[in-house]
């Protein structure tokens, strides 16, 4: 799964160093009946392009609806300012991801502070799916359960 | 007529033998017998009280009120019954109906009785079942129940599932006040291509859209209305788009808002307690039914049920501005824009902030951020 695959390359990124990057946060907002269908398309949809850097940024829920959000890297910052190849793809893939999982609602938010209680629950599912002991679509599954 | 669920008579029905009937929906199905108590057969009890065609006054009372006091006043031919629901029935000739309700009105106002709603129903059937002798008519009905009720299992179970507090021990009794209501109404002379209606035979009829009355009347019409409503809507969506309906969606269908449609859905929740009931939130993957929703009263639910659909508008607008499919190479996206927006409304960055990380001149910085504006401006985006 992607957002699994992609959890090692943003590690990566904490040790790029000088080379900035920016992250945009994205979420889906699937209902709960539709958030175990959103969790397995998304990851579908992300294991076609590996190209753009992923990761699973906050898991959490509101009244009716499960919120995933995932951090696509749209770049350096010089690839960036010259529109060069990464930084276009990232607008491929977001473009990509706001057309076809447009079903839940794709929409641009700030990513949450790390020390918060859904990006504390998107690492630690991310762990749990490192060693083994959980998948992000049974994350999302049992969160849609519990609320 | 066919049985909906018949638990009590095995093995199928031959077409050609004397039980056959074709039934309404072309099917082969079992003929109902005629009941027989003490020996004689329903036809013939029946007989006692024949078929009339009368009008129907119809009301209730604040106080107890005994209606035979009232018959002999009338001055016209009246009879009466009364049914489980407690209110009082008068039945006059047919034509009859509206004189009757105002010497009715002003017998209660002359008597000082409190009378409430009177109506009239014009052209009913009628029974007046008070001139079949001794026990006959208890005995009919009980046969009648005794004969319906093992093969009517999904009627009684759609009655325990949809209204709160009956219990299966308790619909026998229900089915024995529903068939004696529903006595005088029984017109024998209904000829269809399986002959005459017999009286389990009109009861099945009858009882087919019970759980449906009964849970209108406990929950009222607007509530089961709206239940109805929202179970097809939501069919419809999952007929046609293979997902769970949104609540915009819902609303649409229901022509109201998303705040109204929760407060319906809360409404339906909190009276009726349908153990079936399914809600916005329906069920989890694996099938497993949800709690409903509650809502606490300071959360504004529009605005929560709309946001993300309104976020999402936005995103597409902006990323129709910072991508052109019709472009090609480089001009075809627009990263530096998308990096400007997103800094600038989600990070809460000043405009040299924004140049400042993206390595740039804030006038740079600020022309990519007023191209997307523009564009979304030109989206007609709310």
């Amino acid at each position: 799964m992607s957002i699994e695959r992609t959890a090692e390359a943003a590690s990566l990124h904490e040790f790029a160093g000088l080379r900035r990057e920016l992250e945009l946060g994205l979420r889906l907002a699937p209902t709960r009946a539709g958030s175990a269908a959103a969790a397995k398309a998304l990851a579908a949809f992300l294991d076609e392009d590996p190209q753009v850097p992923v990761r699973l940024a906050g898991l959490t829920a509101d009244s009716s609806r499960v919120l995933i959000t995932i951090a696509v890297t749209l770049g350096s910052v010089d690839d960036i300012k010259v529109a060069g190849a990464a930084s276009r793809a990232g607008v491929l893939l977001i473009q990509r991801i706001v057309d076809e999982l447009a079903a839940y609602d794709p929409a641009f938010v700030t990513l949450p502070d790390p020390s918060s209680t859904e990006a504390r629950m998107a690492a630690h599912v991310m762990a749990a799916a490192g060693a083994g002991r959980m998948t992000v679509l049974s994350a999302v599954t049992r969160l849609a359960a519990v609320g | 007529m066919d049985l909906p669920l018949d638990e009590g008579e095995p093995g199928a029905v031959e077409p050609g033998s004397d039980d056959a009937i074709v039934t309404s929906t072309n099917r082969i199905g079992r003929r109902v017998p005629n009941l027989v108590v003490d020996g004689r057969d329903e036809t013939e009890i029946l007989a006692y009280a024949p078929a009339m065609v009368c009008d129907r006054v119809h009301w209730d009372t604040v106080d107890d009120f005994d209606v035979t006091r009232l018959l002999p006043d009338l001055g016209m031919e009246a009879y009466t019954r009364r049914w489980s629901d407690g209110q009082h029935r008068v039945w006059v000739p047919e034509g009859s109906g509206y004189e009757a309700r105002e010497r009715i009105r002003a017998w209660c106002d002359e008597h000082e009785v409190e009378a409430v709603n009177l109506r009239v129903e014009a052209g009913v059937p009628f029974r007046d079942l008070d001139r079949i002798p001794g026990t006959l008519l208890p005995d009919l009905l009980a046969a009648a129940v005794d004969w319906l009720y093992p093969r009517l299992y999904a009627i009684r179970r759609k009655l325990v599932a949809d209204l709160d507090l009956i219990d299966d021990q308790d619909v026998r009794s229900m089915m024995y006040l529903f068939v004696s209501d529903h006595a005088d109404r029984y017109d024998a002379g209904r000829e269809g291509r399986n002959g005459t209606l017999n009286f389990l035979a009109f009861m099945i009829g009858k009882l087919r859209t019970w759980p449906q009355d009964a849970a209108r009347n406990a929950y009222g019409r607007g509530v089961v209305g709206d239940r109805l409503a929202l179970a097809k809507a939501a069919d419809v969506i999952a007929a046609t788009e293979q997902r769970p309906a949104t609540e915009e969606e819902l609303a649409a269908a229901l022509k109201t808002s998303v705040t109204d449609l929760r407060r319906r859905e809360q409404a339906i929740a909190a009276l009726s307690g349908m153990r079936n009931y399914q809600s916005i939130v329906s069920s989890s993957g694996d099938g497993e039914l949800l709690d409903t929703v509650e809502v606490a009263d300071d959360v504004d639910v529009e605005f929560d049920a709309t946001q993300h659909a309104r976020n999402a508008q936005l995103t597409r607008a902006i990323m129709s501005a910072v991508n052109d499919p019709a472009s090609s190479g480089r001009r075809a996206q627009d990263p530096l824009a998308l990096a400007a927006v997103y800094l600038s409304f989600w990070e809460d960055l000043s405009r040299p902030e924004v140049a400042r990380e993206l390595d740039v001149l804030p006038k740079t910085a600020a022309a990519a951020v007023a191209r997307v504006l523009d564009s979304v401006a030109s989206s007609g985006l709310q």
